[in-house]
């Protein structure tokens, strides 16, 4: 049974009411009655999923489709408006999402490089190997002889074994490969590999690779979480995603205007957050978001979206 | 605080800890006004983690706290870096590190030792008896390759190869036997079977080689090869394998532990095993492709051979027993 929306959103230190807030909410909520038509489940419950629309379309955009979740014992599990629908253990399963726990008391984020991209990884940094070495194979062949051939044999075993390593330790994580697709190697805290862990990883890739093609590595890569293979688990490492860097949000020029009825933490974000990507939006697709929303600002199409800047303007903005 | 102000705060302390992160980086050659900041690097990242915290608690949108993420994971890279490989280390590492790492394994020693040693004794014995066993092992192609190496020659070696390919083999064994000695240590993550494979492999192929020229009444030729690379050869592909045997372990007897775990902690004490073997197979390399081949006297190359055996034993047995720390 979807809650009302109708009460005070619960007390927070950032969102809380000041003193001169106070009367205006009480505003807000005198006229939210009356001009909802019927406080009612359909609407909150229209409401909720328009909420849950647009904050899931914002977090599985950058964060996968569970990036949001609040772990914190001071926020009820409740305010997230999908957590209910799923249960536990099977928002954990598809969560992809790995936490680090610092001893800064923070915890963070990264996001697991999956099967497909670690992949395609690897064939780029097959392709640069064979390609370099074949180079110098035919230079130093033609040039040094039998000896050459000796040299070429030592670069083949550099780079079957080494390569990785070497670029592992000294070139932030990314061999070429993973660098190219915004990958790097950490460790399962999050910290940078070492030379140690590095050689694990790469020492046992002849595991993986057994008998072809990584299956055996495909195998364990699928059958956990963070797809690690046996080199990663033997090793404690694990392969993330760099996250891009992102320009400082930015909310579009409007007036404060004042939401009907008081908002719950999480439909302030999906607000916020609606203002904030209007840029990545096509027009439609704005209009069509906005909508969704009609029975909170009253109005669809233009004046919908630009009422809902409005609200996120009034939300945002210092007192 | 409402949003927009600690959006300004955490943007503020996101741009000085950008900038913090391109001093500390050269934070050697700092000078100055710098270095006084640098020191401002644990504030500034604590204060970071605070307002991730913050921002995540009050379900902030999902780019602020995306950004605080990324900008708080990148410091915290920067914070828990390990140190870096020093020349100080290296030389510890040779001196005491990995005898002492051998040493501390010293069952699982005897027992790859075992399973690649054992199998000589045997063979060698068994062959000139039923000579047909060699065929079976290595096959016709090793054995008229063995033959030819080694049988149909007086002494054995041959005279007066040229360095090139002195240095051709080089790279050649270089890229075999460490490669050896690496898929020894990995195969151990298969429950050890795969260590145990490869050292049992290794055995049987010298002890049917060896059976083999016994047969023949060629096998002082093997000897005075294989002698000197042999002691650093034969007992880093040991050491490999007892690396292996370490992963193995780990699986099959995790104790208290839950098996992953003490995967992890298997693999994290075997890497001074793997470096060491792996060392040790590049000096034998070096022997194996510029003294081995040379026409010298049996004398002199049993000689060397004997001391480089007593080298190695000793080392592994006694360095680094009586100095103290690591």
């Amino acid at each position: 049974m979807p809650k009302l929306r109708t009460e005070a959103p619960a007390a927070h230190p950032s969102r809380s009411s000041t003193a001169t807030e106070r009367p205006a909410r009480a505003a807000a909520h005198a006229c939210a009655r009356p001009t909802i038509p019927a406080p009612t489940t359909k609407t909150s419950q229209r409401f909720g999923v328009a909420t849950a629309g647009i904050l899931a379309g914002a977090g599985a955009a950058r964060y996968g489709a569970l990036g949001l979740r609040s772990r914190s014992p001071l926020v009820p599990s409740g305010v997230l408006p999908y957590r209910p629908r799923l249960s536990r253990t099977l928002a954990h399963m598809i969560d992809t999402l790995h936490h680090v726990s610092t001893p800064e008391g923070v915890e963070l984020d990264l996001r697991t490089a999956g099967v497909y991209v670690r992949a395609e990884a690897c064939l780029i940094d097959v392709l640069i190997r064979y390609s370099v070495l074949f180079v110098l194979a035919a230079l130093l062949g033609r040039t040094l002889g039998e000896a050459g051939i000796g040299l070429v044999l030592l670069l083949v075993f550099f780079s079957e074994w080494l390569y990785p390593v070497v670029f592992e330790v000294l070139a932030g994580g990314a061999t070429p490969g993973k660098r190219v697709l915004g990958i790097v190697v950490v460790n399962f805290d999050g910290t940078p590999v070492g030379w140690g862990a590095s050689l694990l990883r790469n020492l046992l890739r002849f595991v993986d690779f057994f008998p072809v093609a990584y299956l055996i590595g495909l195998i364990a890569m699928v059958a956990n979480r963070d797809a690690r293979r046996l080199g990663d688990l033997a090793a404690g490492t694990l392969v993330v995603y760099r996250d891009p860097h992102e320009r400082a949000p930015r909310l579009p020029k409007a007036e404060p205007v004042l939401p009907r009825v008081a908002l719950h933490q999480h439909e302030q974000r999906a607000v916020i957050e609606f203002a904030e990507r209007l840029d990545d939006l096509a027009r439609k697709r704005q209009e069509e978001l906005a909508g969704l929303l009609e029975p909170l600002t009253g109005e669809g199409g233009r004046a919908g979206v630009a009422r809902i800047v409005g609200i996120a303007t009034h939300l945002v903005e210092k007192p | 605080m409402k949003y927009g102000e600690f959006l300004e705060q955490s943007e503020r302390a996101r741009k000085e800890m950008a900038h913090l992160l391109t001093l500390v980086a050269k934070s050697r050659q700092l000078r100055g006004e710098d270095r006084q900041r640098v020191v401002r690097f644990p504030a500034v990242f604590r204060r970071l983690c605070q307002g991730l915290a913050l921002a995540k608690h009050r379900d902030y949108s999902t780019r602020v706290v995306a950004e605080l993420n990324r900008s708080a994971l990148e410091s915290h890279h920067r914070m828990y870096r390990q140190r870096s490989l020093v020349w100080r280390q290296i030389s510890e590492f040779v001196m005491s590190g990995f005898p002492r790492a051998v040493r501390a394994e010293w069952k699982l020693v005897l027992l790859s030792s075992a399973l690649m040693f054992g199998p000589v004794p045997i063979l060698a014995f068994v062959i000139p008896r039923y000579p047909e066993l060699a065929y079976s092992i290595l096959g016709a192609d090793q054995v008229a390759l063995m033959e030819a190496m080694y049988a149909a020659r007086e002494n054995g070696v041959e005279v007066d190869r040229p360095v090139e390919s002195d240095v051709f083999m080089f790279g050649f064994y270089v890229f075999n036997n460490v490669g050896v000695a690496f898929r020894t240590m990995a195969g151990g993550i298969a429950y050890g079977l795969g260590s145990v494979f490869f050292l049992l492999f290794n055995g049987l192929i010298l002890g049917a080689v060896v059976g083999h020229l016994e047969r023949l009444g060629a096998a002082h030729n093997l000897y005075q090869f294989v002698i000197a690379h042999g002691s650093f050869e034969l007992t880093a592909i040991v050491i490999s394998g007892v690396a292996g045997l370490m992963l193995g372990r780990g699986l099959l007897a995790p104790g208290r532990n839950s098996r992953a775990r003490a995967l992890r902690a298997a693999a994290r004490q075997c890497v001074p095993l793997v470096c060491g073997a792996a060392l040790m197979l590049v000096i034998a390399a070096l022997f194996e492709a510029f003294w081995s081949p040379r026409p010298f006297p049996p004398e002199v190359k049993y000689a060397v051979g004997a001391a480089l055996w007593a080298m190695v034993i000793g080392y592994l047995a006694l360095a680094g027993r009586w100095s103290r720390g690591a």
